[in-house]
């Protein structure tokens, strides 16, 4: 194993194992299944509301988002304007009712709104969709890690995933909460200290606002656009309408987080902990995308790499050597011409030469691109299944090569931390989901005694094992996948609409039986799947288009159906 | 003297949502209100980092 010092080494697993044994200690008194999927319900908002940051900031958060704003800019925090507003109706809400009739997943209480299809029905969507995304989870940061480090694959995805079986196993959704606390401060320091060091690392003429506008002028700075376009990914009123219904299925309704604030002491608690993630994940999306930036900003002073991928650019070296020489000739002139524009755009700044040094500094880094572009295609052409989007390696490349010893160790464990916090919800969500909604009420409704305490318990956790041991074998396998990132969210859009739609009907739709809202989830849930396999549909509107039909057909089928057939069983 | 029956309490359902704009509803509203600030914050650093 190459690439880190031995202080890098202490700071890693030290942190990584304080965390984990901390968690692990905290939560050893686990007696039973209900303490083990509900916690002892002692939880305070702070913890909650951690605990749900956690969940959501996988290892892509911390290894993708910065690579993005190096690309693209801040435009991506636009993306969770629409979270505050979903955080308010899930506390407004879901969690009262959820609190009152003291449900254990969120499919128990479609149990109690409908009947237990629905409830088999919510339950077995997420198990499909969240089992096969834990996978990925474990998959995703493994593959980056061990081609940056040269570290082996399958050894890392049996590490990562070992580690987080065992600490959830032993002490159930409240190891998770508590370690996730833990993680999250570790996550956040890492990233202020990468933020603050990125911005001392720029040369002494360039100021944090000077670094801003240089950030600006070359498209790196648009953090809000008011224009309705329909065919811009990221704006106001996207991130607004879309982050707000992406959030409302995601908090409201995916266990892995609705578990997270029905382990806390009151309703109170709980909301506060949603609210607290309404306020902090923009600023912290904004920071994790700034860091980006301000990498960017710091390569306009120093040689970045012609590709980030090292590895990959290291093989077509090895085959067209003379090509990437002459790239590499060209690419260091067009930098050396980047330098200079950026130093006198900062010198022109409030004068009347302002507007040609803003435009000689967008030239010059076009020109940048352009070779950077050569290169994309040079790979394309000598090795035409790699991936040639090396924006996954901008910020650990940044990290290795100008970090100081002891910081990358800390910000290696920020990527650990962020992906074992995010299996571990996963894995004890799909546990109680397995145990609560299928095991349990199976027996239920075969009319079988109750189990004990100890078996129920012994039950939850061999449950956890099982989807823990799918999730690294699924996770060994990911390699079919060329986007992982896609792969994840294309398995949530196929299920998410769908299990949103239900709850929709749930709350809002009052009058609405079982019946109807179940052919209206098996109708979304069909069209989907067509859809996915005949259309070019963009996947991310499979989330509207699922939710739209389970309400629509629901609609329709209460109002035409005779009421003893649309009645509830 | 008369026994006045006190009505028995309305048992709110529990599959009801409690109303909107409760004794939270000041906290929702700082929340928005947070959410506007940071939309006026990101508009104004958008200006004049262009």
């Amino acid at each position: 194993m190459t690439g880190l010092a031995a202080l890098d080494w202490a700071v890693l697993i030290g942190t990584i194992t304080a965390i984990v044994s901390y968690g692990a200690w905290r939560s050893r008194n686990i007696r039973d299944a209900t303490s083990f999927v509900r916690g002892d319900g002692t939880l305070r908002w702070p913890t909650i509301g951690l605990s749900i940051m956690a969940t959501q900031a996988s290892a892509i958060t911390f290894i993708s988002t910065p690579g993005q704003g190096f690309d693209d800019g801040m435009r991506f925090v636009q993306f969770y304007l629409g979270l505050p507003l979903a955080m308010i109706v899930i506390s407004a809400v879901f969690v009262p009712v959820f609190y009152r009739l003291e449900v254990r997943t969120a499919y128990e209480y479609l149990e109690h709104r409908f009947d237990v299809r629905l409830r088999f029905f919510g339950g077995l969507l997420f198990l499909l969709g969240r089992g096969l995304a834990a996978g990925i989870t474990i998959y995703a940061p493994s593959i980056i890690l061990s081609q940056i480090l040269g570290w082996p694959l399958q050894p890392m995805i049996l590490i990562i995933g070992t580690i987080v079986i065992v600490y959830t196993v032993l002490g159930g959704t409240q190891a998770v909460s508590i370690t996730q606390k833990h993680q999250m401060v570790v996550m956040m320091t890492g990233l202020v200290v990468a933020a603050t060091i990125v911005i001392l690392k720029l040369p002494d003429e360039v100021s944090l606002g000077g670094a801003v506008q240089l950030a600006g002028v070359l498209g790196k700075m648009e953090v809000v656009n008011f224009d309705l376009d329909f065919a811009s990914r990221y704006n106001f009123w996207s991130g607004l309408a879309g982050g707000f219904f992406l959030a409302l299925s995601y908090f409201g309704t995916d266990q892995s987080q609705v578990q997270r604030y029905l382990s806390g002491r009151s309703v109170a608690e709980s909301r506060l902990g949603l609210l607290f993630n309404g306020i902090f994940k923009i600023p912290m999306q904004f920071l994790i995308l700034f860091t980006g930036v301000m990498v960017f900003v710091f390569y306009l002073f120093v040689r970045p790499p012609m590709h980030f991928d090292a590895p990959t650019l290291a093989r077509v070296q090895a085959a067209r050597p003379a090509e990437v020489a002459e790239l590499d000739a060209r690419y260091n002139a067009r930098l050396a011409e980047q330098r200079d524009a950026a130093f006198a755009f900062l010198a022109a700044r409030g004068s009347d030469n302002e507007p040609a040094a803003r435009a000689a500094l967008q030239a010059a880094a076009k020109a940048v691109d352009d070779v950077r572009d050569e290169t994309k295609a040079l790979i394309r052409e000598v090795l035409p299944k790699v991936e040639t989007r090396d924006t996954d390696h901008v910020f650990l490349s940044f990290v290795l090569g100008h970090l100081p010893i002891g910081v990358v160790g800390l910000l290696i464990a920020v990527i650990l931390c962020a992906a074992m916090s995010s299996v571990s919800s996963e894995l004890i969500a799909l546990g109680t989901t397995s145990t609560v909604d299928f095991y349990l009420r199976i027996r239920k409704a075969r009319g079988l005694p109750p189990g004990t305490p100890e078996t129920d318990l012994r039950v939850s956790k061999l449950l956890t094992i099982v989807w823990g041991v799918f999730a690294i074998v699924f996770a060994s396998t990911a390699k079919l996948f060329d986007n992982l990132i896609e792969a994840v969210n294309i398995l949530g859009s196929i299920f998410y609409g769908t299990v949103l739609g239900l709850f929709v009907v749930a709350f809002f739709l009052r009058r609405v039986t079982a019946t109807p809202t179940l052919v209206g989830g098996l109708v979304a849930q069909t069209l989907i799947v067509v859809l996915f396999f005949v259309s070019d549909l963009g996947f991310l509107w499979f989330n509207v288009i699922a939710c739209v039909t389970v309400v629509g057909v629901a609609l329709v089928l209460q109002a035409i159906l005779p009421r003893s057939a649309s009645a509830s069983t | 003297m008369t026994t006045q029956h006190a009505q028995p309490p309305r048992t709110a359902n529990p599959e009801e949502p409690p109303p909107f704009w409760s004794r939270w509803s000041r906290i929702y509203w700082f929340v928005f209100g947070l959410l506007l600030a940071e939309t006026i914050a990101f508009f104004l650093l958008t200006r004049w980092a262009s």
